[in-house]
């Protein structure tokens, strides 16, 4: 898997004023790399995320996935484009309150279209590789933050994408969780040669990152 | 093809729980939807019936002769004597004239219409065919129409008492206009019960088949030994004065049906609304982890059907009780035509189409805009 980002530029308009919140970002991501975006608030951490996670369209520049630009899809392609290739990971788990754990964790593969029973069976073996196999029928009131954030990674890996982009995964959580968290996307990266891209404030992440960006007023500097 | 209904059943089940979770929401749409096709199924069946009554068979080749300025029927006052002009025009155009003696009144709390004529006219001048059991004798029997037999559930056998008098249904007719409530009876009975000799309410005339019945009533109705007491006209008119009503009742109930209809996509558009504000964070969710917006359309489409689905057969059976419990009661009757209101087949299926087609509308509307907002814009929110 390789991504390639040529010119990369994302403006907003807020009134009178034009806000450059990405500016002529160039790089490139390989496969199996842990790369960790550090950067103030405000710096365009989230908007390099989802223009890399196609969420948002750039205003120019490209993002070239495995072949795939980025910047010409329209809406549904890139829906399709996210659910085959990539994960998300938020800070605030964004898990579905009415589904328990299992079901949450089912979603992307249901999305694609799988088989019941396949999508079932891989989302158990998911959850009890993050260490929740006791957890399954449990809803997200049921769990801790850390829980809910292992469930949260759970469905972002459940399809095998090249690439996870979490963003702030240990911002809602307490030290203990965090590090737990942390380990566990470190695990995943080396065993699994998933790619993942995370943005955060926590520097315990450096500690395991292959690459460190810093991002400040859009200007990345690795 | 086991995978797809495999597929289904999980939708099914997903949509099902969302449902129950998101529980005071789900019972409020319900209800609406719940009271909109309880309005459909009543209105529908009122239209249906004021329809098949509300219709009168062409009578072209009748005419009847009563008196001028009269509000109820059975005040006109027609004698013999003044049948001459009549029975001037036989054979022809004029075949026959037969006169009818016609009261207005209220049997076992029906209003019915009392006829009375003589039994050899009733086939020929009044077309009375018989339907079952046997013409009236000349004391005491009585024959019903079809319309009363319908309202009013009286068997052949049965007694009814008419101004105190017993009289015993010995059968059923059917005649153009009789699905009206009416009974007939021999002229010499009407004339004792009514203590009206030699007065009637109408002269009855048929036309020969070659006659121009029009020529016949405007020559008739210009006779200055009628014209200046009575008036002619095509038995047609008369019965479609008592059907227009029933007409008039079909097309409002045709329009407040459709109102009814429209409403319930209305209630499915505010209810998707609702929930695409609402719980705009979920849906934003789902688009970000693949799910297009096609896919959450069909979501929401599932679960508008579902609840259309539930609603439609619960107003269906809440209906069919509210309305057989009111035919039991007090049967429904406009100017004496009978109006028994059920909901058949075709209402069932109608309504069923119409209701899938009003939620899918209802869903696709608010739903546009997935197609617009992008995930980000979504999430931003």
């Amino acid at each position: 898997m390789a991504i390639i980002i040529s010119g990369l530029t994302k403006t907003y308009r807020q009134g009178n004023e034009v806000i450059e919140a990405v500016k002529a970002v160039n790089m490139s991501i390989g496969q199996g790399e842990f790369i960790v975006l550090l950067g103030p608030s405000g710096g365009g951490k989230s908007t390099f995320l989802n223009l890399v996670g196609g969420i948002d369209h750039p205003s120019s520049g490209s993002i070239n996935f495995d072949g795939f630009a980025l910047e010409k899809a329209s809406e549904d392609q890139l829906t399709r484009f996210r659910r085959d290739h990539i994960g998300f990971i938020f800070q605030f788990y964004n898990l579905l309150t009415s589904l328990n754990a299992l079901e949450n964790v089912m979603l992307p593969m249901m999305a694609k279209g799988a088989h019941y029973q396949e999508t079932k069976r891989r989302a158990e073996e998911v959850l009890a590789s993050v260490g929740l196999q006791e957890r399954m029928k449990h809803t997200p009131a049921k769990l801790s933050g850390g829980e809910q954030q292992r469930v949260a990674i759970a469905r972002a890996i459940i399809c095998e994408p090249e690439l996870v982009i979490a963003d702030e995964p240990t911002g809602d959580l307490d030290s203990l969780s965090a590090q737990g968290i942390i380990d566990l996307i470190h695990d995943l990266n080396h065993r699994l040669k998933i790619t993942f891209l995370v943005a955060t404030h926590n520097l315990a992440l450096c500690e395991k990152a292959d690459r460190i960006l810093e991002i400040k007023d859009g200007i990345i500097h690795g | 093809m086991r995978d797809i209904l495999w597929r289904f059943r999980e939708a099914v089940g997903f949509v099902c729980r969302d449902m129950w979770s998101d529980g005071w929401r789900t019972a409020i749409t319900l209800l609406n939807l719940l009271i909109f096709l309880c309005c459909y199924f009543c209105l529908s069946a009122l239209a249906k019936a004021a329809n098949e009554y509300g219709k009168q068979d062409e009578q072209n080749n009748t005419l009847l002769v009563m008196s001028k300025n009269v509000f109820n029927p059975g005040d006109s006052s027609i004698t013999e004597t003044d049948f001459t002009p009549i029975l001037e025009m036989e054979p022809s155009p004029v075949q026959a004239v037969s006169p009818l003696i016609y009261k207005l009144l209220r049997i076992d709390d029906f209003l019915v219409q009392v006829c009375g004529a003589r039994t050899a006219d009733f086939t020929p001048i009044f077309e009375l065919t018989l339907s079952a059991g046997n013409w009236p004798g000349e004391t005491g029997e009585v024959a019903i129409s079809d319309g009363a037999a319908v309202l009013t559930h009286w068997k052949i056998g049965q007694t009814l008492s008419i101004y105190g008098k017993p009289f015993k249904i010995t059968g059923t007719v059917t005649a153009p206009g009789t699905k009206t409530t009416s009974v007939w009876m021999p002229q010499l009975e009407a004339e004792r019960l009514f203590n009206t000799q030699g007065v009637f309410q109408f002269a009855w005339i048929k036309i020969a088949p070659n006659g121009n019945a029009e020529q016949v009533r405007q020559k008739l109705q210009n006779d200055p030994r009628l014209n200046t007491g009575y008036d002619v006209f095509f038995v047609n008119a008369l019965y479609q004065q008592y059907a227009q009503a029933l007409r008039d009742i079909k097309d409002i109930s045709l329009v407040l049906m459709i109102f009814s209809l429209v409403l319930v996509m209305v209630g499915t558009y505010g209810s998707v609304y609702l929930t695409l504000s609402e719980r705009s964070r979920e849906i934003t969710i789902l688009r970000a982890i693949g799910f297009t917006s096609n896919s959450i359309r069909g979501i929401l489409v599932l679960r508008s059907m579902i609840q259309i689905g539930a609603a439609f057969f619960i107003a269906w059976g809440v209906s069919a009780f509210l309305l057989a419990r009111f035919e039991q009661l007090s049967p429904l009757t406009v100017n004496s035509l009978p109006l028994p209101v059920i909901i058949d087949g075709t209402i069932l299926i109608v309504g069923l189409g119409l209701s899938v087609i009003c939620g899918c509308v209802g869903v696709w509307l608010p739903t546009l805009r997935l197609n617009f907002a992008s995930v980000r814009e979504s999430i931003q929110r």
